[in-house]
């Protein structure tokens, strides 16, 4: 702050600027390329997503596609919206209120070959708890069983 | 007909009133130079105060005798609640948590007009004034927004209310909001002198220190009251950890990193008279960042845990939260404009000077700094139907950099002779104040500690509003724990790194035999131990870092950082840093009790004692600084945690978790009036290196509450964590389901190091905060005056106080 001093040396100024300058490309790159993306399943479908580039993508189950095996965490289905649609697996506990036909999220990874590998799946469930909570929120506060705790 | 219900709104509203008029008494009372409106002004916030306390023990009381007829009372109160839950329902929504404010700023302003009847005269009715703004700001949210002694318009008041949401009867989240909420108010004080400093052009450090207590007991309360965020995250959640990233959880980190920043940089404008303006600028930001973190919580903005305490409040916030920035940032402006901060201090001769005045060119440009992004957001206010929300978003979020960085801009304009001449028509004054000589000096150090402070904040609220940044600019995206992490991992070490060379390092330059003198004993000390935790593998710290894996090359630069896997390195650093601090702070304990005994001939735990005594900031903030170093052992121990995901198929059955044992026993049910709450009982054993079961640790009670209350709106069911507190780390278990019929069950096991010395860091740290506030009782003139027992000043002694020039306290 002090910007007058006398005898600033041009060497420190430089050398600060470069500091500024480096953290501010590191951080732009991490604020443009980390975190997860939300996308609907059309947006998800076209864009080039990088494999393993988390996102998180919203869409409907699709009717007749849901699989599971039993005595396994493994599930199966298939997401779409806009005339578009995604194949999901995912090994983890499923949400209570998931149907075929309904709302949910998928946290995950697209793969090479289109399909996405989730990390988790909430689901929108018809309104039983007060409005203005979100699916978020209501995982963290427990009301689905905790799982993978981050 | 008259009741509680109605005498309580009554004194929002007479609180309401006598708040207006002692701000409008203040200000006109110091423009006329009136005595009698200055006192009837510090009389009226006194009765701002009385009038509020009442009111906060009429709320009280409506909970404790059920008062169903009040609306906030049947909402967040049911007969079954212990009283202490009563109580706390006061702050549990949104209405109470409004009028906890309001009573805490009644209730310091009260202590400050108090504290300043002899000293401070001058700028006194301008503070006044400022505290009054902003409860009438408050209190107009309460009376038009959310009146807690709002009643129901029937005749029949329920005969029960909705209770309290569970996940909220927990001791940790009956303090954290009003530990929060506290810290949040009590830095009102430092800001509304900053603003009055500015304003009448008190610039020397008199502000601060007449503020000090304040910034500390503000900083003391948000430590604790994230802590006990953290504490209610860690108990409740079933996250397993302290801290998620969650966007109300920053909302309060981010004062707390800039009031830190203020604590430390302010020492060195007491000792060296620089960094003014940047003090200023802490202030005002620190502020700023207390409203906006109340603005977060209250209007669900960003999705969080939080939100069920949401409303409709916002539109309020989004209107004053620019014209506080602006305004004082704007204040800041003409004082760097005008020349008064590169002076600082109104010493005598000064104070006789006339004050300085712009050209119309600086007018100008002045109104310009200030004018321009003040239409701007009424525009934005105006239109932001027309315009939509990416517009709108768009544009605020692009100005508001412009008004933070503005002071810094004209600073820099200013420095230009040329520039000054033609802005300023008032002669320059005599530049006062150091310069900072070397990075490795003092001074040097708290200002990188600023600089990383405060670079802390930008991250964190780059993060917390991403999902609307990025929305507005490219492509929506969330920020997450693992975002977060990349940039506060790394900057926290830095911090723990500089708050070890801070207290050792001198003022002005160190030179390199004191430099081996101070560092090289507890440099080598720290590594010894680093080198030990190391290859003693100790919480697999050696296999970690071994993985290590920095993928460069493989990846883009600027993904490089949220791809490497330091964390074993990361946590080496971490213990060295906290090593070195704990040693160091020791040392210099025991040095200072040695010196003293010398001196004094005192017992050498008596000298000790009087080192506190003695030099309460200086070994009150030590203390802070341990408790520090033990937060950050209970960081690292985040880091490297394990947990596992355990499936007990009958009782008798057994798991192990790192060097722990856990046997299951069975299953409990028990019921209160509240819940039933199924137990899973747990025998925890020490295993032996050679894999038989050792000493029984104890017995953990992992739980799951069913609350069968009308009033449950967030979770039927609650997890009951339970632990098992160890040095080296606990053992944590959070049930996850069972069967009773089958006698199974399934917990979520958490091994987690060193967290035990979180908690005694933490409880360091408050106690630090206690020694620093110890009142002295030479040093302060308040005492001095009180002992004395003068008579009250009459209005002529105002008058003349108001016009004279600093007294004692600000000498």
């Amino acid at each position: 702050m002090e910007a007058d001093t006398p005898k600033k040396s041009p060497v420190m100024l430089i050398v600060g600027l470069l500091i500024a300058v480096g953290g501010f490309y590191l951080f732009m790159n991490s604020a443009l390329d980390g975190g997860t993306y939300f996308l609907k399943v059309e947006e998800a479908t076209a864009a080039t997503l990088k494999p393993g580039r988390p996102i998180r993508v919203k869409g409907d189950v699709a009717l007749g596609t849901y699989r599971h095996a039993d005595g396994t965490t493994i599930h199966a289905f298939t997401i779409e919206g806009g005339g578009q649609s995604i194949p999901i697996y995912y090994d983890g506990p499923m949400p209570d209120v998931f149907a075929e036909g309904r709302e949910v999220v998928v946290e995950g990874a697209i793969r090479e070959d289109g399909t996405l590998i989730a990390s988790e799946v909430t689901a929108k469930c018809p309104s039983k708890y007060e409005a203005g909570v979100s699916e978020d929120a209501k995982k963290q506060l427990g009301l689905e069983p905790p799982t993978k705790t981050q | 007909m008259i009741d509680a219900n109605s005498i309580g709104s009554f004194l929002i509203y007479s609180a309401f009133v006598l708040a207006i008029f002692s701000a409008l008494a203040s200000v006109v009372g110091k423009r006329r130079n009136d005595g009698r409106l200055l006192l009837s002004g510090e009389r009226a916030g006194y009765a701002v105060m009385g009038v509020m306390i009442c009111a906060a023990f009429i709320l009280i009381n409506a909970f404790v005798e059920h008062d169903y007829a009040n609306k906030y009372v049947a909402r967040y109160s049911d007969n079954n609640m212990p009283w202490y839950y009563l109580v706390a329902a006061f702050w549990g929504g949104q209405a109470g948590s409004l009028m906890f404010w309001t009573v805490v700023l009644g209730a310091i302003t009260g202590i400050v007009i108090w504290q300043n009847r002899e000293q401070n005269r001058d700028i006194l009715p301008t503070v006044i004034a400022v505290l009054m703004v902003v409860q009438v700001f408050f209190l107009g949210l309460m009376i038009f927004e959310a009146n807690p002694f709002e009643q129901f318009r029937i005749n029949e008041p329920p005969i029960n209310g909705r209770g309290l949401e569970p996940l909220l009867q927990n001791p940790a989240m009956t303090f954290h909001p009003p530990s929060i909420l506290s810290g949040y108010v009590w830095f009102t004080v430092p800001f509304a002198f900053a603003i009055a400093a500015l304003v009448h052009r008190r610039l020397d450090a008199g502000w601060i220190r007449s503020t000090r207590r304040y910034a500390i007991v503000s900083w003391g309360f948000l430590s604790v009251g994230n802590l006990f965020g953290g504490m209610w995250a860690y108990e409740e959640l079933g996250w397993g950890g302290f801290w998620g990233w969650d966007p109300v959880e920053n909302a309060s980190l981010m004062p707390w990193f800039t009031a830190t920043a203020y604590l430390h940089s302010v020492m060195i404008q007491e000792r060296r008279g620089m960094l003014r303006v940047w003090n200023f600028w802490l202030v005002i930001i620190t502020y700023f960042l207390t409203v906006f973190g109340t603005f977060l919580t209250r209007s669900g903005l960003i999705d969080s845990v939080h939100t069920f305490a949401q409303s409709d409040i916002g539109g309020y916030f989004m209107v004053a939260l620019p014209l506080l920035l602006i305004s004082s940032i704007g204040v800041l402006c003409l004082r760097v404009m005008d020349g008064s901060l590169e002076s600082g201090l109104l010493g005598k001769e000064e104070a006789q000077l006339e004050p300085p005045q712009l050209t119309p060119a600086g007018r100008w440009v002045l109104a310009a700094v200030v004018g321009v992004p003040l239409v701007i957001f009424l525009y934005l206010m105006v239109m932001v139907e027309q315009l939509g929300s990416t517009l709108t978003g768009q544009i605020a979020l692009a100005v508001i950099p412009f008004i933070l960085v503005s002071p810094a801009l004209l600073r820099g304009l200013m420095s230009s002779p040329r520039v000054r001449d033609a802005l300023c028509a008032t002669a320059p004054y005599k530049r006062k104040g150091g310069h900072v000589d070397s990075l490795f000096s003092r001074e040097g150090v708290f200002l990188l500690n600023n600089f990383v402070l405060v670079g802390c904040v930008g991250v964190v609220l780059f993060g917390t509003l991403g999902e609307k940044i990025s929305a507005y600019f490219w492509q929506e995206t969330k920020y997450t724990a693992p975002w977060f992490n990349t940039w506060m991992v790394p900057g926290g070490l830095a911090l723990l790194l500089l708050m070890g060379v801070g207290p050792l390092i001198p003022w002005r330059k160190t030179s390199w035999p004191a430099f081996k003198k101070n560092f090289l004993v507890p440099l080598v000390v720290s590594l010894c131990v680093t080198a030990v935790v190391y290859l003693s593998n100790v919480y697999h710290v050696r296999e970690l870092v071994a993985a290590t894996h920095i993928p460069i090359g493989e990846v883009p630069l600027g993904r490089l950082l949220l791809v490497a896997e330091l964390n074993g390195v990361y946590s080496l650093i971490g213990f060295a840093g906290s090593t070195f601090i704990i040693y160091t702070l020791l040392r210099e304990y025991i040095r200072g009790a040695l010196v003293r005994r010398r001196r004094t001939k005192e017992s050498l735990l008596m000298a000790f004692g009087r080192l506190f005594v003695k030099n309460k900031r200086r070994y009150g903030g030590y203390l802070a600084h341990l408790g520090f170093a033990g937060l950050f052992l209970g960081f690292i121990g985040t880091g490297l945690k394990t947990e596992k995901d355990l499936v007990f198929n009958a009782p008798g059955v057994t798991q192990n978790i790192e060097d722990k044992q856990l046997t299951f026993k069975g299953l409990q049910q028990t019921q209160n009036r509240e819940y039933s709450e199924w137990f899973a009982e747990f025998d925890v054993h020490q295993l032996e290196p050679d894999g038989s079961a050792g000493a029984l640790l104890g017995t953990l009670y992992p739980s799951r509450r069913s609350y069968h209350g009308a009033n449950v709106k967030l979770s039927r069911q609650t997890t009951e964590k339970d632990e098992i507190f160890l040095w080296k780390g606990n053992v944590y278990l959070a049930l996850v389901s069972f069967k009773p019929g089958f006698k199974t069950a399934e917990v979520m096991a958490h091994y987690n190091p060193m967290i035990l010395f979180m908690w005694l860091g933490g409880a360091l740290l408050l106690f630090g905060v206690v020694v620093c506030l110890w009142p002295e009782a030479k040093a302060y003139p308040v005492f001095a005056a009180a002992s004395r027992r003068r008579k009250r000043p009459t209005p002529e002694q105002v008058v003349a106080d108001a016009g004279a020039l600093p007294r004692e306290g600000l000498e």
